[in-house]
């Protein structure tokens, strides 16, 4: 790990301020992500700007603060009644060391998993390099993305991710210039070559709260993972579902993969097939089918396909019974 | 002449065996223990549980300096130049070196070393470190390098092994079988991952003697290798190693980065230290090879075994000793097999738990079910039918009570409920050679010595129980010290010796030692010494009753000081050649995702005299987890591009973790094996070696598809199943 | 002599615990240069050594490190408690587990700095008045442990998950601990100690 100087800022928007003036900085939550991203020198900033005593103002129910560890937000009672997707993936997320010290605003922003990007003996496209040591036909990719981008096959690692845009949930960004609130859904964009980041954040930005609609949505939703080892393991799919059935119609959902592209995914085609219809045995099927219509699965990932099929399937089922 | 009663209840022989005069008498089944057998926490818990224990990793100095080294990210490379300049210009960087022109052949070869005050400092340096590489094409697979034009890893073919014998016969016999059955196996490079990484802490005193805090299976191996390396006579080196956190196989003498570290210790005139990191450890510390075995077996509709003949192909990367222990266990009217061992370029294979023996079992037991299948037979009883080993055939039935033996799968929907088994078989690989210091003192202290080491299998609470057993007084009353070469000589822990073959040389030092103690008290006491004994701490058959502690302040001198040897205590009739192991799972299996939760596993393991219960269970345990690990998770993976391992950490090498754990039934099978005084026999390598075999067989009986692939991961068995 | 030879051992190696302390306060610290330089709302720490006060184990202990220096470094090589081991040094194991603030976190992944002025309980400090903790006995009786080296990391673990559940089941005591690894494969002894322990 290269040294660094190190801050502690009393605010979001102090930190937001220092880092918009800094030219090779980098926020820390938690640090468990980060510190792996250092100690490797995928990243080797000169500065870390730590939000970890920032205070926050997040006293309203639904209100996250992004310094929030995971372990706090699972034994949100609130979110565990009105958000139950968000309260699985909190729980389910990593070890419980790590939910002790990860926070909300860390698992949004962590880097992907890929193996290629985190060993600098690797080209990575994400780290400016032309090629993407993954998308070869003798790479290792069964953990990679089955909807990949033309320049870069990782999967995104976050499960906090799915489950908060399929509750609609809003992030609040702070940055210098003006502060703005998104749909979590629109956090993120496509890899491009030379950029770290998944987020759309801005440099000097920074996500200060996350707010969960307290909505029929919301409160109908779940998450499922499959992971190959069920102690400490990274998700190899990932399901957020939410729905909300009116007049035994479906009227609104959402349906979220996660650890299948470089971004978390909306499947709108999944969300469409569903919406005016009856949630049933039938519809489930045609939107499970939907969510992967378009996968284009590496050769050693073909199986996240047909076991995310499954997932959106085993989630809606659960939707089902919900109530 | 007397009898001595080997075997286990239900099968027990007689041998003549007359004892020696000078050696402790044998024990055997029919003989009453006082400490043996029964389950003792072992002496270093208390340290181990309170962050006491100092292993080497923990030894620290005030002036200690850090070692590391810079290791190549190709597989195959010329070094052209090496520029340190930088590093070495770095404040607190006291020592380095710069491999130029080196021909690198694995990812993770050292390139350039570096000493430094700090572990920041070191990682700046390496950080610093420019080499130019001419990077050459490289074959990471079996395939790669047995392809034609393949790139040579070393001088010679890349291609090597032992021919096979007896193919002609094995083809005739298949000739003659009713059926033929023929099926291609494949498993994983596994690497160690031992929790204590390979390295060292040395420091030369002013004198020019040279302590080596190794973590390692064999201090006096180490000792040897530390002393030519630095070219220090080898009697100016001690080696320690009070504690070591694993090695299973792959810590057995110094290496590149130990020799490092003493030349950096020598240079500096500081204690240095160098620990590998997780990715060094996983990279260039050793693994167990892996294997394509192309299995042809037959059989007779009665279930009589034919013939098995194996063609195997395996890699160790850049070492030798890939092959696979196939077929063996089981009787065949012929059978044999061909082993190729072929180079690639990768970390060199060592010993690992078993070597040859899991991945072999795991393909013979696949193709056992597959024959049964064929023939329409309970899988278990065409191995009862073709297993004639005594402890085996008393072990299948009680595997197939604990276990609740079903011949059809069960479970309704998406999960289903399977049933598997496999067998081991192993050597008593008790061998001379050990000895032991036995120390009584005035003030009624117990010690024994030997320079070996504990790896965490038990070996001091082993040593401490044979020696109070044999002593007759209390466990507590006896103290150990190992892993200090300043103490006479133990056999590298490989190949499970340990146990079997230092366990009758204590009993001979505790045996020379009590006869000693009686004869002085007899001198004080009255008596026939050759009539008195010591039982459960007190001295009988004297003219009086005293205790232990009583007789040893009547010592005339301040301590008896004996050392017992492997001469003569070997010379006894054995119960049979084979450690015997059976073990039975049953695996749930989610055929809508290919996930496999392995529900139970009972293991029936023949384990000799057993000594202590406790860690006999805890070995037995272990086994069971380390090959269940390997048969669902653990894969090295290279990139076949390049050749360095995408997965060096532990996330994505997967060991299996808590939430993994079936419920586990450990049976230990007690038999009095005789061949040594003792009658102690190996354990920690059997007990892991038919785990993967019977987990696949489980699956495959659930999903009525067969996996013939280790790790079975979810995508395996979707594949299976016709799902992919 | 080999009894000698390990007694001046282990005395240099306590003499190193002082030494380094005093070595540790000893060596600059930037703090003040930095302090000044530091944005609006913002406090700079380092890069130079600085110093980070704590509780440990009961007691105040203070080290001199840069901000890039882990807990877990900072433990073993400047205050000299070895018991919490560097495994996966990425927070994948739990063999470096320690409490901070009585939760469990893994020391190799966090900051020295990011523990100043909180109370770190490691293996050390975990029995009291010489008297083993519950999950430390159980663990001796049922030998929840091989070659001990991440036993520091499941004995806090352990003790931290009977904190916040007493009577945890079968399950729960499996996901307390899913964050620990061990390569020995003790996990079934060690379920028996915390059942053990929990009683």
């Amino acid at each position: 790990m290269k040294n660094f100087a190190y801050y502690t800022a009393e605010s979001v928007p102090a930190a937001a301020r220092a880092l918009a003036g800094m030219k090779n900085a980098v926020a820390k939550g938690g640090g468990t992500d980060l510190l792996a991203l250092l100690k490797d020198r995928v990243l080797e900033p000169d500065e870390v700007v730590s939000l970890k005593g920032a205070k926050i103002d997040a006293k309203v129910a639904g209100v996250i603060a992004a310094t929030t560890t995971l372990a706090e937000l699972a034994a949100d009672p609130w979110i565990k009644k009105h958000a139950p997707a968000v309260h699985v993936a909190a729980d389910e997320a990593a070890t419980p060391q790590i939910r002790n010290v990860a926070t909300v605003g860390g698992n949004l922003c962590q880097s992907t998993r890929c193996w290629y990007y985190r060993n600098k003996n690797f080209a990575c496209s994400k780290r400016g390099d032309d090629a993407c040591a993954a998308l070869t036909a003798r790479s290792q990719h069964r953990y990679h993305a089955v909807f990949p981008h033309v320049a870069c096959a990782s999967a995104h690692a976050s499960n906090l991710a799915p489950a908060l845009i399929a509750v609609a949930a809003t992030v609040h960004c702070v940055h210098p210039d003006g502060d703005r609130a998104l749909d979590a859904g629109l956090l993120y964009q496509d890899p491009a070559k030379g950029r770290v980041q998944d987020t759309i954040l801005r440099p000097g930005e920074l996500i200060e709260r996350i707010t969960v609609p307290d909505s029929p949505l919301a409160r109908r939703s779940t998450y499922v993972e499959f992971r190959e080892r069920e102690s400490f393991d990274f998700s190899a799919v990932s399901v957020a579902a939410a729905v909300h059935i009116d007049g035994g119609k479906v009227i609104d959902a959402r349906i979220v993969l996660g650890a299948v592209a470089p971004k978390p995914l909306r499947a709108t085609a999944a969300e469409q097939a569903l919406v005016g219809q009856p949630l049933n045995a039938a519809t489930i099927e045609k939107a499970a089918a939907a969510a992967f219509a378009d996968a284009r699965p590496l050769s050693d990932n073909k199986y996240k396909v047909v076991i995310g099929r499954r997932l959106v399937m085993r989630a809606l089922a659960g939707l089902k019974e919900m109530r | 002449m007397s009898d001595l009663k080997l075997g286990f209840p239900g099968n027990e022989k007689n041998e003549n065996f007359e004892t020696p005069d000078n050696v402790a008498p044998p024990w055997d089944a029919t003989t009453k223990f006082s400490v043996m057998g029964k389950p003792h926490p072992r002496l270093e818990a208390e340290d181990k549980v309170t962050g006491r224990a100092k292993y080497s990793y923990d030894i620290r100095f005030p002036d200690l300096i850090y070692a590391k080294m810079l290791r190549s990210p190709h597989a195959s490379a010329r070094v052209k130049s090496i520029d340190i300049s930088k590093a070495k210009a770095l404040p607190g960087v006291l020592y380095s070196e710069a491999r130029q022109g080196l021909t690198v052949r694995y990812a993770g070869q050292g390139v350039a070393g570096i000493a430094a005050e700090t572990e920041e400092i070191l990682d700046d340096a390496l950080a610093l470190i420019e080499v130019e590489y001419e990077v050459l094409p490289c074959a990471v697979t079996v395939e790669d390098a047995m392809a034609p034009g393949a790139p040579q890893v070393l001088n010679g073919p890349n291609v090597g092994g032992r021919p096979g014998r007896g193919k002609e016969r094995v083809d005739a016999v298949h000739k003659d079988a009713d059926i033929v059955v023929e099926a291609e196996y494949r498993t994983q490079v596994q690497t160690h991952s031992c929790f204590e990484t390979h390295g060292c802490v040395c420091k030369f005193d002013d004198d020019g003697s040279l302590t080596v805090w190794a973590s390692t299976q064999s201090t006096f191996f180490t000792k040897t290798a530390i002393a030519r390396a630095a070219r220090v006579r080898p009697e100016n080196v001690t080696v320690i190693t009070e504690h070591m956190g694993g090695g299973f196989g792959s810590k057995f003498g110094a290496d590149d980065w130990d020799r490092f570290c003493v030349l950096a210790a020598r240079a500096t005139k500081r204690p240095c230290r160098y620990l590998l990191d997780r990715r060094a450890e996983h990279l260039i510390a050793g693994n167990r090879p892996d294997s394509i075995q192309k299995c042809r077996f037959s059989a007779n509709k009665n279930g009589t075994l034919m013939g098995a003949w194996v063609e195997s192909w395996g890699t160790a990367g850049v070492g030798r000793g890939a092959g696979v222990q196939n077929p063996t266990i089981y009787r065949f009217r012929a059978a044999g097999s061909e082993q190729k061992d072929v180079r690639t370029h990768a970390g060199r294979g060592r010993a690992f738990r078993a070597p040859r023996h899991p991945q072999g079992v795991f393909a013979l037991e696949g193709m056992i079910d597959e024959v049964a299948f064929a023939l329409g037979m309970d899988p278990l009883a065409l191995r009862q039918k073709n297993d004639a080993h005594p402890v085996r055939s008393a072990q299948w039935p009680v595997g197939q009570k604990a276990i609740g033996w079903r011949k059809t799968p069960r479970g309704n929907g998406a999960v289903k409920i399977g049933y598997g088994c496999a067998g081991s078989r192993w050597g008593h690989n008790a061998r001379p050679g050990d000895a032991v210091r036995c120390r009584i003192g005035k003030d009624g202290s117990v010690l024994f010595a030997n320079g070996s080491q504990d790896l965490g299998t038990g070996t001091r609470t082993l040593i401490a129980i044979l020696g109070a057993e044999e002593l007759g007084v209390p466990l507590s009353f006896v103290d150990v010290r190992l892993g200090h070469t300043t103490d006479p000589y133990g056999h590298a822990s490989g190949g499970s010796v340990t146990a079997p073959s230092i366990a009758p040389v204590v009993k001979q030092a505790a045996w020379l030692a009590k006869r000693e103690l009686l004869e002085h008290i007899a001198k004080k006491i009255g008596g026939d010494p050759k009539k008195m004994e010591l039982t459960d701490g007190d001295v009988l058959g004297g003219k009086k009753k005293i205790t232990f502690k009583q007789a040893c302040a009547l010592l005339p001198v301040d301590s008896i000081d004996v050392t017992g040897d492997s001469r003569n205590v070997f010379r006894v009739p054995r119960f049979s050649r084979e450690v015997a192991g059976v073990q039975f799972a049953r695996v749930a299996v989610d055929t809508e995702t290919g996930l496999v939760k392995v529900q139970k596993i009972v293991s029936v393991q023949d384990c000799g005299q057993i000594v202590n219960e406790l860690t006999v269970r805890s070995q037995m345990l272990g086994g069971v987890i380390q090959g269940l690990s390997y048969a669902l998770f653990e894969n090295r993976l290279l990139d076949r591009n390049t050749g360095d391992m995408v997965n060096a950490d532990l996330l994505n090498y997967k060991i299996a973790g808590a939430r993994d754990m079936p419920e586990i039934e450990t049976i230990p099978f007690n038999v009095a094996q005789g061949g040594t005084t003792a009658g102690v026999s190996s354990l920690g390598e059997p007990a892991t070696v038919p785990t993967a075999g019977a987990i696949a067989n489980a699956v495959s009986h659930a999903i009525d598809a067969r996996v013939r692939s280790l790790p079975i991961t979810p995508d395996k068995v979707l594949a299976a199943l016709g799902a992919l | 002599m080999a009894d000698d030879k390990i007694r001046v051992s282990r005395r240099d190696i306590l003499r190193g615990a002082g030494a380094a302390a005093i070595l540790g306060t000893a060596l600059p610290a930037s703090a003040k240069e930095a302090a000044a330089k530091a944005p609006a709302g913002l406090t700079r720490h380092g890069p130079g050594a600085v110093p980070v006060s704590i509780g440990l184990n009961g007691k105040a202990a203070k080290v001199m490190v840069e901000p890039r220096v882990t807990l877990l470094d900072a433990l073993r090589d400047r205050l000299d408690l070895t018991g919490a081991k560097r495994i996966c040094d990425r927070g994948a194991c739990g063999g470096c587990t320690v409490w901070v603030n009585g939760k469990t976190v893994n020391s190799c992944t966090m900051l020295a700095i990011d523990a100043a002025g909180a109370d770190v309980r490691t293996v050390e400090g975990l029995a009291q008045n010489g008297k083993l903790h519950a999950v430390q006995a159980a663990f001796v009786e049922h030998d929840a442990l091989q070659c001990g080296f991440c036993t520091s990391g499941m004995v806090m673990s352990c003790a931290a998950l009977l904190k916040n559940n007493p009577k945890p089941t079968l399950d729960e005591i499996k996901a307390g601990i899913a964050g620990n690894l061990c390569r020995c494969g003790t996990y079934g002894h060690i379920f028996n100690a915390v059942q053990e322990a929990s009683r």
